[in-house]
């Protein structure tokens, strides 16, 4: 195992185990945050005995980028107060779980393939879930200092991923066809990787529900 | 063919230089939109705290108005008591105890027996005045026991028949809360004594984990709710108090069909609520 993929390992299970051990003084999105950052722990754990099993990772994130959407849909669900905008996160898991059975079917292999298509979806719609939630906090400030508010480090961690892997996944086909080194587009997905889990545990570290009276967002 | 490759040479140099300045801008609008996104949350965070201030400033100024108002009353009530109940009473017990002199020890056992009683109820009388005397009985006794005890001494004053219900089981919604509560019921009685001409009150509490409401109903000569345009109005005054602690009034009226009072504290529909103390407060 690398040393990067272990430093990698190493954020997710920082982040999974102050989700576990605070979980009960989380807020309910938050919970849902601390089983993601478990269960991608796990997943992650899962693609290196997948690699050594039948030499292939990929079928573990064509169930990642399922569980993923449905588990931030679930996140989103509860952090957005608009009745009609929660209606249509939910609904949207619907079609998306369609769209990527399909695609591992019929597109991209389970086995060989990485699912791109339905990864790049979730990005652009997870841009669209962040949008809406700095709208909403926008709309409604409260007094708790922006640095201090958990929603806020998720969302930003939510934003930078999702915009990063959606440019990155573009450049990536650009990098391939033209037999250009995709060293430097690897180092920032990770780099990028580990700030995102590393803000989902400094989210989960800093989200307390006996707060929650003072901030709308929670 | 040498020239065909360096075209495509260029052209992939070309490429690979949007790529790059695209992947710049993405950089650059990412860091951008977060940077505005602080500045922006931060004045907007300013603007709220000030606005919450200027809310708070005017909760309180109303809190005092209301307590000043309360204690009007409850002083008009005292005087009228002292004046009407206590000093007449007390008068009947000196002429009382003055006859005693020319009378026989049978007859002056039986006045000044009949004086001790006379003093008692004076007695038990200047307990519930001074009872009514405070802010802090409210508080003491919540909401729907002073108004118990207010709807007893209408009752007693014979002025109308009124008739208290409590629903659900009476929580606090917070002493100022209540307070204020307390002097919408004070306004909407006075109204209805005053101006209604109402033979019957029907004062309900209703309390739920969703919903409060508190009803006064009366059945006197009613009036078009649309007349209402007066500042000086005491239904105006309802309304206004009832935004201030984040509840709603209803008014509805008839000529000839009474009026009912209604104000309702729903969770789900709260306004902003100005009470600094209180967990449902916006600060």
């Amino acid at each position: 195992m690398r040393p990067h993929f272990l430093i990698y390992l190493l954020v997710l299970l920082t982040s999974s185990t102050i989700g576990m051990v605070r979980f009960k003084k989380l807020t309910v999105p938050f919970r849902f945050l601390a089983v993601l950052a478990t269960y991608s722990f796990v997943s992650e754990c899962a693609t290196r005995l997948l690699i050594k099993t039948i030499h292939s990772s990929m079928p573990a994130y064509h169930i990642i980028a399922i569980v993923h959407f449905v588990l931030f849909s679930i996140i989103y669900y509860h952090l957005i107060k608009d009745p009609t905008l929660r209606k249509i996160i939910l609904l949207l898991i619907i079609p998306f779980i369609a769209f990527s059975v399909v695609n591992t079917f019929y597109n991209q292999s389970f086995l060989l393939s990485f699912p791109s298509n339905s990864v790049l979806l979730s990005e652009a719609v997870y841009i669209f879930y962040t949008l809406l939630l700095f709208r909403q906090m926008l709309l409604n400030p409260v007094l708790i200092p922006l640095y201090k508010q958990s929603v806020f480090w998720f969302n930003i961690a939510m934003l930078i991923f999702s915009a990063v892997t959606l440019f990155n996944l573009g450049m990536i086909n650009y990098f391939n066809k033209h037999n250009i080194d995709t060293s430097l587009l690897d180092s920032i997905i990770y780099i990028i990787s580990l700030s995102f889990y590393g803000l989902f545990g400094y989210a989960l570290f800093i989200n307390n529900k006996f707060d929650g009276e003072n901030s709308p967002h929670n | 063919m040498v020239k065909t490759a360096h075209i495509i040479n260029n052209n992939e140099e070309l490429e690979m230089q949007i790529l790059i300045l695209s992947a710049f801008l993405v950089f650059i609008c990412l860091v951008g939109f977060v940077v505005y996104f602080v500045a922006i949350y931060n004045k907007k965070q300013i603007q709220n705290k000030q606005e919450q201030a200027s809310l708070q400033a005017a909760f309180q100024q109303e809190l005092l108005k209301t307590q000043n108002e309360i204690q009007e009353q409850t002083l008009t009530h005292v005087s009228r008591e002292i004046h009407d109940n206590i000093t007449q009473v007390l008068s009947f017990v000196k002429l009382n105890l003055a006859m005693t002199g020319d009378l026989n020890e049978t007859d002056k056992a039986d006045k000044i027996n009949e004086s001790r009683k006379l003093v008692a109820q004076v007695i038990t009388d200047l307990r519930d005045l001074s009872k009514s005397m405070s802010f802090e009985h409210i508080a003491n006794l919540g909401l729907a026991k002073t108004i118990a005890f207010d709807v007893d001494r209408i009752n007693k004053s014979g002025l109308l028949k009124a008739m208290f219900i409590v629903a659900g089981d009476a929580l606090s919604l917070g002493d100022e809360r209540e307070l204020v509560l307390f002097r919408i019921f004070q306004e909407a009685l006075n109204n209805s004594l005053k101006h209604s001409g109402a033979k019957h009150l029907k004062i309900s509490l209703q309390y739920s984990e969703q919903l409060f409401n508190l009803t006064i109903a009366d059945d006197g000569i009613g009036f078009l709710t649309g007349d209402l345009t007066g500042n000086g109005s005491g239904l105006k005054n309802i309304t206004d108090r009832a935004t201030l602690i984040g509840a709603t009034a209803t008014i509805d009226s008839e000529p000839g069909k009474g009026c009912c009072v209604k104000i309702t504290i729903d969770p789900l529909l709260q306004q902003p609520y100005a009470d600094p103390k209180h967990p449902d407060s916006t600060g």
